[in-house]
């Protein structure tokens, strides 16, 4: 048998981003500002709890309320209770002109680990009674905030730990739209050709399609699990990805009632671009019409910008390639074992079984 | 007569010639559908029962309805009575008479009369059911003319689809159960598209604009139109 490299790469590949994944830490995050709202005009003090922050290590730490880039505020004191807890004291001056009576802040705290923790909308600002504050807002460039250091998946409240999941539930997405486009490709080939090799090849392709997409709507329900709190909350994506194993669901149905083996498959054949075509409108049109609970939602799915940094594409594009590689070798498996059984009953080796 | 004189000054003719005959071809195509429904009448009066029943079942169900459940209920109504009225396309195709077809006809000018013809019956089927809900229960919608838009569109793409989704499952022997199962998700996309259009209609906000969502059952009706245009002949010969 000859050698094919690309096996041994999905193992590798995958085992890469099994441990990637799994074991390089989240970095420097702040779970909760208490209180989370103010007045402005006199002093406030808050609770920080942050998440993989190590504050005892350092000496002196900044702690920013930040309005926008140019109305930002350091804290005038803190105190470190514990490498997860920081308290803070801040000197409120009223909101800056041409801002609303009520803001929300964002949290800035560096160094808190390896680099910088931050909360968008940490405290809810409210314009006080105007006590007397000798603070004023100053530009974010007084302050050098540097960027996270060394190797680590973003925090992100809610996700946290859950973000892992970007590689196994989107990467099996991914995986089994390329698998299905292959199936899809095969399809064509057969009505080209009139070759069964293809059509057979379709059939493995659309089978391993099938697992993988169901897989993928697995490891996407214990993540909503978790995230969610529900594991099915109807969500415009989740109904979809059901839609879409139902028409694929459909094409094996077909398959097997029809009997002549020439029309089953140029049926199929004709149904498969028909399902795959489908599916374009089904995942990347219809959910962008409504509100998804998805990350990175109200219309974009979350692919690129804040979602999907660096070090997270280091393992997110080379998982996609594993699962799609991975599912070509089960896939290839699949079609030997069909064309055997095909072989088989065309000469009527199985009944014995 | 034809111009003789330039070498190309004939194509102009010969092709709107073709055009005319292909045309003409279809709409003979129409007629004689429209002909074998109308004097075999089971069909049609069947599916008017369908309609009929369904409608009354419905409302004599559910009392009082409001907007939001009209809207869907309208929709489900439509998806059941256009599946029953369009899946069917094939059936009298049959036998001899396909034999026929086959050698009379190009396949791609039997599709495009089929289309046409389930088009305007889908739209038939959908304006009765409007109408006939609108006489039983006050009718919900605000804009009228959008809505004939809407469910105009909305038609189109039923047609589209259930025409091609017919001549596959027309392939096996359980055709009819096939039929619907095989339909029945492909045509989600589209449902979903339709209760969003027509939620405007009654004055239920849904966000966007219902432009985009024109633009969206186009985009789906050319994807669909194309692909059973390339892939209705693989079906339709033996």
């Amino acid at each position: 048998m000859k050698l094919e490299w690309w096996k041994y790469l999905s193992i590798v590949i995958l085992l890469y981003t099994l441990l990637f994944g799994m074991l390089v830490p989240l970095g420097p995050g702040i779970v909760e500002v208490s209180p989370s709202r103010a007045t402005t005009g006199a002093q406030r003090s808050f609770d920080v709890w942050g998440y993989n922050t190590r504050f005892k290590d350092f000496d002196a730490i900044n702690v920013v309320l930040k309005l926008d880039d140019e109305h930002c505020l350091p804290a005038a004191d803190y105190s470190v209770e514990s490498d997860y807890h920081l308290k803070a004291t801040f000197d409120v001056p009223s909101m800056p002109e041409g801002m609303k009576k009520s803001e929300f802040a964002t949290m800035i705290i560096y160094p808190a680990g390896s680099g910088t923790a931050i909360l968008p909308s940490a405290v809810s600002l409210q314009d006080g009674e105007g006590g007397q504050v000798s603070t004023h807002w100053v530009p974010e460039d007084d302050f050098t905030f540097e960027r996270i250091t060394g190797l680590h998946f973003p925090y992100r409240n809610i996700l946290m730990e859950s973000i892992r999941n970007t590689y196994f539930h989107v990467a099996l997405w991914f995986a089994m739209m390329f698998i299905l486009g292959a199936s899809m490709v095969y399809s064509i080939r057969y009505l080209r050709s009139g070759n069964l090799d293809w059509d057979l090849k379709a059939s493995a392709y659309a089978q391993v399609g099938i697992v993988i997409g169901v897989m993928g709507i697995a490891t996407g329900m214990i993540w909503a699990a978790n995230t969610w709190g529900k594991a099915w909350s109807w969500d415009i994506k989740q109904t979809m990805a059901a839609v879409a194993l139902l028409i694929y669901l459909a094409y094996f149905v077909l398959r097997t009632s029809v009997e002549d083996q020439e029309k089953r498959a140029r049926t199929s054949a004709a149904y498969n671009i028909f399902a795959f075509a489908t599916l374009i409108p089904l995942l990347y049109v219809v959910p962008r019409l409504v509100d998804s609970l998805h990350p990175g939602s109200g219309g974009n799915p979350a692919m690129g910008g804040e979602d999907l940094d660096n070090t997270m594409r280091l393992v997110f594009y080379p998982a996609i390639i594993g699962w799609t590689l991975l599912g070509a070798w089960v896939s290839q498996l699949v079609f030997r074992f069909l064309k055997v059984q095909h072989y088989a009953r065309s000469k009527n080796l199985t009944e014995q079984y | 007569m034809l111009n003789r004189q330039g070498g190309d000054a004939g194509f102009v003719p010969i092709a709107y010639l073709c055009v005319v005959k292909e045309l003409g071809l279809i709409w003979s195509l129409i007629r004689k559908d429209w002909m074998i429904e109308w004097r075999l009448k089971y069909a049609l009066s069947g599916l008017m029962l369908y309609l009929i029943t369904l409608v009354f079942v419905v409302v004599i169900s559910f009392q009082e309805i409001s907007s939001p459940v009209w809207n869907v209920l309208f929709w489900i109504l439509f998806l059941f009575v256009g599946m029953n009225a369009v899946l069917k396309s094939y059936q009298q195709e049959s036998g001899y008479r396909k034999y026929y077809l086959q050698q009379l006809i190009d396949p791609l000018t039997l599709l495009i009369s089929k289309t046409i013809y389930n088009v305007v019956l889908l739209f038939i089927c959908a304006l009765l059911i409007y109408g006939m809900l609108s006489i039983f229960i006050t009718s919900p919608v605000r804009d009228v003319w959008l809505f004939l838009g809407t469910i105009a569109a909305v038609s189109v793409s039923f047609g589209i689809c259930l025409t091609f989704i017919s001549i596959i499952a027309n392939q096996a022997a359980e055709s009819a159960t096939l039929a619907v199962i095989i339909g029945f998700p492909v045509l989600l996309p589209v449902l979903i598209t339709g209760v969003r259009m027509s939620a405007f209609t009654i004055g239920m906000s849904m966000g966007g604009e219902i432009s985009g969502d024109f633009t969206i059952l186009l985009a789906i009706d050319l994807l669909l139109m194309g692909l059973s245009l390339w892939l209705f002949p693989f079906l339709w010969k033996d």
